[in-house]
């Protein structure tokens, strides 16, 4: 698996996820992903809700909705998203540290 | 070495990095300090030396150095001198527990402040998981 990527749900192609953890780590069946969603769509906190530019367009991260399912559950993917000013990291320490 | 400024602080410990194969941490370890100590001071726009006897106890260990004050920026921390000698008995670092403990006031109330001013925007993520539950339900395994 490629590193921050997204993929649509296979029994729920509307919501689009976003991969954290890291690439390999689903050798345990089991991944960490948040859902994305359109800008405007979803109550967004700076910094905690990140607007990512991926491959797909603009997409709201729901950080605080991240959750670990089953492998199996990711469906098509939409490509990865390439964290260069580090959205994701900053988003995730203030959820767990309140960086 | 003379120390005269926050850049001559940082080549010192530069040229102790070289030397030894240390890292900053393992440098302030090695001299008796938490191992933080040494990391605000390494930032090339941070403008302050640690206090003389932090330098000293790097000095002592890996040496080469000398101090001037003149014109010379130090941090200080001021505590009640039986407190510094108690902690200091205890092989405590006041200077690094005094820093943490500010630097952590300081998160938690810029931390509070941000929850302050997105107090909407939480009240309407609150609402919205009251209205349509969590999209993960079915999936999540914790």
């Amino acid at each position: 698996m490629e590193r921050h990527a997204l993929y649509r749900l296979k029994d729920n192609p509307d919501l689009e996820v976003i991969l954290l953890s890291y690439p390999g780590v689903e050798r345990s069946k089991v991944v960490i992903v948040a859902p994305l969603a359109q800008p405007g769509t979803f109550p967004s906190a700076p910094i905690l809700n990140p607007t990512l530019d991926t491959p797909v367009g603009p997409r709201d991260l729901a950080t605080e909705r991240l959750a670990a399912i089953h492998v199996r559950e990711l469906g098509t993917t939409l490509g990865a998203y390439d964290d260069k000013q580090f959205l994701i990291s900053r988003a995730l320490s203030r959820l767990f540290d309140g960086n | 070495m003379r120390i005269t400024n926050a850049s001559d602080f940082r080549a010192w410990i530069k040229q102790i990095e070289t030397n030894t194969s240390l890292t900053p941490s393992e440098i302030a370890r090695a001299s008796g300090l938490a191992e933080s100590t040494l990391t605000r001071y390494m930032h090339p726009d941070y403008p302050r030396i640690p206090q003389r006897r932090t330098i000293k106890k790097i000095a002592g260990r890996f040496g080469g150095v000398m101090l001037d004050r003149s014109g010379v920026e130090e941090d200080s921390i001021a505590f009640e001198r039986r407190l510094q000698a108690e902690a200091e008995t205890l092989g405590l670092d006041p200077d690094a527990i005094a820093r943490q403990a500010i630097e952590n006031a300081i998160k938690e109330k810029r931390f509070s402040e941000w929850m302050d001013a997105n107090r909407e925007v939480f009240e309407a993520k609150a609402r919205d998981v009251d209205e349509h539950g969590l999209w993960c339900d079915r999936y999540r395994l914790f």
